[in-house]
C-alpha cells in the first residue's frame, strides 16, 4: 500500500485525501484540546553541553521534545534529521523551559519514515543552554549525572523480586493477565527495550501457565491534530502488528495452536488527549480448558 | 542463494581438471610434505596439505612488532586435519585464513603468492579468486580486485530466498550502471544470465576469535525488533554476526557454505562442526610492539595481547561500551608522562591517548542505517566505542548490519574498479531512511539477503584483533592502511581529528 507521508500545511492535496478519509471513517474533524500539543514538524537539534535536546516548533513557539537518548532515559526515541516528526504530547508551560521548549509530558514521538526530505530539520548550536550533569557523552549512552527534569523517576512499587514471583505465581495459578505493546505513528516496529521486553513478558507468562490461550488483537490508531486535521494509520496495521507478535511468540516457544491472531480495523484514538495509547497490539494470556 | 559453479559439461575435462588441480596440490605439498616443521618456523604462508606443527603459541612478525596465534590444545601436525586438506580444487580454509595474515589473508600475501608461483597458486582459482570467471586465469589482470585490494568475488543469486528456499520478493529492483569486471552484465555469470547472479567483491574474514562473535545477548535483534534467526540444526539463536552479511546463522553453515562455494567441495554439518571447533580454540591478536616491546610483559594493560582473548568472555559476549567495563578494559598501566626520547614510554602513551580518543572523544553519529533509525536519533553524538563496543573485539555485540557509507555513494570512496549498481526502491517498500529511494552502490550488501530497500549498502562490523596483519580494510578493501580507516571516520562523521589524536587512534589500533 502507498505509504503516504504526515500532513504538513504546505501540503494541500494530501491534507484533502486525510480529510476525505477522515469523513467517510465516520470521524469528524476534532481538535485536540488546549492542553495538547499535536502536530508534525521537522526536528531541530541542538548541540548542547554536555547532551544534546531535541525540540521542535509549531505556531511560533518551541517545544522541549528530549534529550539524547539512553539507556535510562525516559523518551527512548527521538527524532531523526531528514524526516519529520509528529508530536504527540500534553504541554507544560508553567513549568521552567528545557533548551528554551515548553516542556511536553508524556509525549510520544513518531518520525516519518516512509519519506527522506533531505533538509527537513537542523544541528543548532547549544545556543548557551545546558542540558547538566556531571558525566559527559561518551559510554552508556545514559545522559550525563542524574536524569532531566523532563524525564520523571518510574513510580515506586513492588521490588522487582516480588514483581517476579507474583507473575510466576500467577500465571501457574492460570490468572488472565494482558500484556499491551504500543507503536510509533504508521509503524509495525517493536521499540527497544520497553516493547521488546514486553513481548518477552508475554511469551514467558503463557509459557509459566499451564494450557495458556494467548488472544493477540491489533489495532491502528488515529491522532487528533491540534490544528484540527486527522492523520490515520495505514488500515494494513491491525493484522500486520498482530501477526508479527504471534510470529514472535512462536519463536520464543508458544505453540501456534495456543495463539489466535485477531484485528480491529476501525482506527481508536482519545480525541486527541493520548491518542498515541491506541496504536496498540493487546495479548491476552488466559488458562486454556 | 549463492550463484553454482560454473558447469563442467564435458566428463574428460572434468576429469583432466581435477588432475591438473591435484597436481597442483601434490606439488604445493611436496615443497613442503618433506619439512615436518613447526608453522611458526616457516613463518610464511602454509599451503594446503602442508605437514607441519600447529603449536599452542605461535608468533610472526609484522611491520609493528609480531602477532601471536593461538590454539587451545595439543600441538598437532597439520596433515589430514581438515582446515588444512585440500578440496579438488587445490584450496583448504587455511589458503584464505592464514596464520600469519591473523587467519585473514593481506594483499601482501596474496602478491607474493602471485609472484612465488606466478599465479598458479588455487587462491587464484577463477570461481571467485578472478574478477569473474570467463577471464583469462594467467593474466594478472583477470585478478586485479584479488591482487589489488584482497577481494574475492561472491556471486548470490538474485533476487534472494529466505532460509526456507522460498523466494523473496525484493523491495527494490537493481540495475548495473558500472562493470569493469564484466561479470555482472556478462551472458552466462551476470543478473541477465539463466542463473541470474550479482558479483560483490569483499575480503575474507579472521578465522580466530569466533567464539566472541557467535552469540547474542538478547534472543531478538534489538535493533530490528524482530526474532533473532535460529540455527535451524540446533535452534540456537544466532547472532547474526557471522560474515559481512549475516546469511548464515551459525559458524557450522558458514564452513559448510565456504567449502562449498571457495572449495568446490560439500561438506556434512558433522564435518563442519570439526572446523567450528578448531576455530572456537584459536585466538588471534598484536602480541609485540618494535617500539613499546612485548604485551606479555608486566605492567602491560590487560586488553593487550593475545591472553585476553583467551581469558576473556564470549558467550554471550560483554558489553564495553561502559565505563564500568570498557571495550578494551583499562590501559592505565601505560598512562602517564613519557620521558622525551624514550621512545617505549611514547609509543604507549600515544596507544592510551588512542583508547581515550577512541572511547571518550565525542563525535556525530549521522545518517548511518543501523545506528540512527533505531531510536537513537539522527545525529546521535557519541563515541567510537559506542558501536565498536564488545569487550576485547571492539565488534558490535548488538545483532545487525550497518550502513557506514564504505559502499553506498555519496561517503564510499571513489572506486571505478568496482561495479557499482542502481537500487531504485518500489513506491510501497519503506525507503532507506537516509538516502531515499534511489542509491548508488558498490555493493548492496545485507540488501542482497533480505531484499529490504532499507537495507542497501549494510554490512556487519569486523572485529578489531590482529588489525596490523591483515590490510587492506573494510569489506571492499577500500582504505590500505589503518591511517585511511581513521581519514575515513574523520570526513564521514566531520570529526575533526588533529594529527596527533590520528596518530594515536592509529598507534592504539594498530596495538591490538
Amino acid at each position: 500500500m502507498m505509504r503516504r507521508a504526515f500532513v504538513k500545511k504546505d501540503h494541500t492535496t494530501a491534507r484533502a485525501l486525510l480529510l476525505v478519509s477522515s469523513l467517510v471513517a465516520g470521524a469528524a474533524l476534532a481538535q485536540a484540546p488546549a492542553s495538547e500539543r499535536n502536530f508534525v514538524a521537522c526536528p531541530l537539534v541542538l548541540d548542547t553541553p554536555d547532551i544534546p535536546c531535541w525540540v521542535a516548533e509549531y505556531e511560533g513557539e518551541r517545544y522541549f521534545l528530549a534529550v539524547q537518548t539512553g539507556r535510562s532515559a525516559g523518551v527512548t526515541f527521538v527524532p531523526q534529521l531528514k524526516h519529520e516528526v509528529l508530536v504527540e504530547g500534553t504541554a507544560h508551560p508553567d513549568e521552567p523551559r528545557m533548551c528554551g521548549g515548553i516542556v511536553l509530558r508524556p509525549v510520544k514521538l513518531s518520525v516519518n519514515e516512509a519519506e527522506v526530505i533531505p533538509d527537513c530539520g537542523a544541528i543548532l548550536p547549544g545556543d548557551g543552554y545546558q542540558v547538566t550533569g556531571p558525566r559527559p557523552i561518551g559510554p552508556d549512552g545514559d545522559p550525563p549525572g542524574g536524569k532531566s527534569t523532563a524525564i520523571r523517576p518510574p513510580p515506586q512499587g513492588p521490588s522487582r523480586e516480588e514483581q517476579a514471583r507474583q507473575f510466576q505465581a500467577d500465571a501457574a495459578a492460570g490468572k488472565t493477565r494482558d500484556f499491551e505493546i504500543l507503536y510509533f505513528f504508521d509503524s509495525n516496529y517493536l521499540p527497544f527495550p520497553t516493547e521488546q521486553a514486553t513481548v518477552d513478558q508475554a511469551a514467558n507468562y503463557a509459557a509459566a501457565m499451564p494450557n495458556a490461550k494467548v488472544l493477540i488483537t491489533g489495532y491502528r490508531g488515529q491522532s487528533n491534530l491540534s490544528n484540527g486535521e486527522v492523520l490515520v494509520e495505514d488500515a494494513s496495521l491491525p493484522q500486520k502488528r498482530a501477526e508479527l507478535v504471534a510470529e514472535i511468540m512462536k519463536n520464543f516457544g508458544i505453540a501456534a495452536e495456543q495463539i489466535e491472531v485477531a484485528w480491529v480495523d476501525e482506527p481508536q484514538h482519545n480525541a486527541g488527549v493520548l491518542d498515541w495509547r491506541k496504536r496498540r497490539v493487546v495479548v491476552k494470556v488466559s488458562a486454556g480448558s | 542463494m549463492h550463484a553454482k559453479e560454473p558447469v563442467v559439461r564435458s566428463n574428460v575435462v572434468r576429469a583432466a581438471i581435477l588432475v591438473a588441480t591435484a597436481a597442483l596440490a601434490a606439488n604445493a605439498v611436496a615443497q613442503q610434505e618433506s619439512t615436518t616443521g613447526t608453522l611458526a618456523a616457516i613463518s610464511g604462508f602454509v599451503e594446503p596439505g602442508a605437514s607441519v606443527l600447529f603449536e599452542p603459541h605461535m608468533e610472526f612478525p609484522n611491520e609493528q612488532g609480531t602477532i601471536a596465534v593461538t590454539f587451545e590444545g595439543p600441538a598437532f601436525n597439520t596433515k589430514g586435519h581438515p582446515f588444512f586438506t585440500p578440496g579438488p580444487n587445490g584450496r583448504a580454509c587455511i589458503s584464505c585464513h592464514q596464520p600469519i595474515d591473523a587467519m585473514s589473508i593481506s594483499v601482501k600475501t596474496l602478491r607474493e603468492r602471485w609472484d612465488v608461483t606466478q599465479g598458479s597458486d588455487p587462491l587464484f582459482d577463477m570461481s571467485d579468486g578472478g574478477n569473474c570467471p570467463n577471464l583469462p586465469r594467467a593474466e594478472r589482470s583477470s585478478h586485479s580486485l584479488l591482487l589489488d585490494r584482497g577481494l574475492f568475488r561472491v556471486g548470490l543469486a538474485w533476487p534472494p530466498k529466505d532460509a526456507a528456499g522460498k523466494p523473496i520478493e525484493p523491495e527494490f529492483t537493481i540495475e548495473v550502471a558500472t562493470d569493469p569486471t564484466g561479470c555482472n552484465t556478462d551472458a552466462t555469470y551476470g543478473l541477465k544470465s539463466a542463473q541470474p547472479t550479482v558479483s560483490v567483491y569483499r575480503r575474507a574474514r579472521m578465522a580466530a576469535n569466533v567464539r566472541y562473535l557467535e552469540s547474542a545477548q538478547a534472543p531478538q535483534n534489538t535493533k530490528t525488533g524482530l526474532p533473532l534467526v535460529r540455527d535451524p540444526v540446533t535452534g540456537i539463536h544466532s547472532s547474526m554476526s557471522i560474515m559481512s552479511d549475516a546469511r548464515v546463522p551459525s559458524l557450522a553453515q558458514q564452513a559448510q557454505d565456504a567449502s562449498a562455494t571457495h572449495m568446490a567441495i560439500p561438506i556434512t554439518r558433522a564435518e563442519a562442526n570439526v572446523l567450528v571447533e578448531f576455530q572456537r580454540k584459536v585466538h588471534a591478536a598484536q602480541q609485540s610492539s618494535n617500539v613499546g616491546g612485548r604485551f606479555d610483559a608486566p605492567n602491560t594493560p590487560p586488553a593487550l595481547g593475545v591472553k585476553a582473548l583467551i581469558e576473556g568472555r564470549g558467550n554471550p559476549p560483554i558489553n564495553g561500551n561502559d565505563t564500568d567495563t570498557g571495550v578494551f578494559l583499562l590501559m592505565d598501566e601505560w598512562k602517564g608522562p613519557a620521558t622525551p626520547g624514550d621512545k617505549a614510554a611514547e609509543f604507549k602513551a600515544s596507544v592510551t591517548r588512542g583508547y581515550d580518543i577512541f572511547f571518550f572523544r565525542p563525535l556525530w553519529l549521522r545518517d548511518t542505517f543501523g545506528i540512527n533509525n533505531i531510536g537513537l536519533g539522527n545525529p546521535y553524538k557519541q563515541t567510537c566505542a559506542f558501536c565498536h563496543n564488545t569487550q576485547i573485539t571492539g565488534h558490535d555485540d548488538v545483532p545487525g548490519w550497518m550502513d557506514l557509507g564504505t559502499n553506498n555513494f555519496p561517503h564510499a570512496a571513489a572506486a571505478p574498479e568496482l561495479p557499482t549498481f542502481k537500487i531504485t526502491c518500489k513506491a510501497e517498500a519503506a525507503p532507506h531512511p537516509y538516502l531515499g529511494r534511489e542509491i548508488y552502490t558498490h555493493d548492496p550488501g545485507r540488501a542482497l539477503i533480505s531484499g529490504k530497500c532499507a537495507d542497501v549498502g549494510s554490512l556487519v562490523m569486523q572485529q578489531f584483533r590482529g588489525l596490523g596483519s591483515r590490510a587492506p580494510y573494510f569489506a571492499n578493501g577500500s582504505a590500505k592502511s589503518i591511517r585511511e580507516v581513521v581519514d575515513f571516520y574523520d570526513r564521514r562523521f566531520n570529526v575533526g581529528y588533529t594529527d596527533e589524536e590520528k596518530a594515536d587512534l592509529v598507534n592504539f589500533l594498530l596495538a591490538l
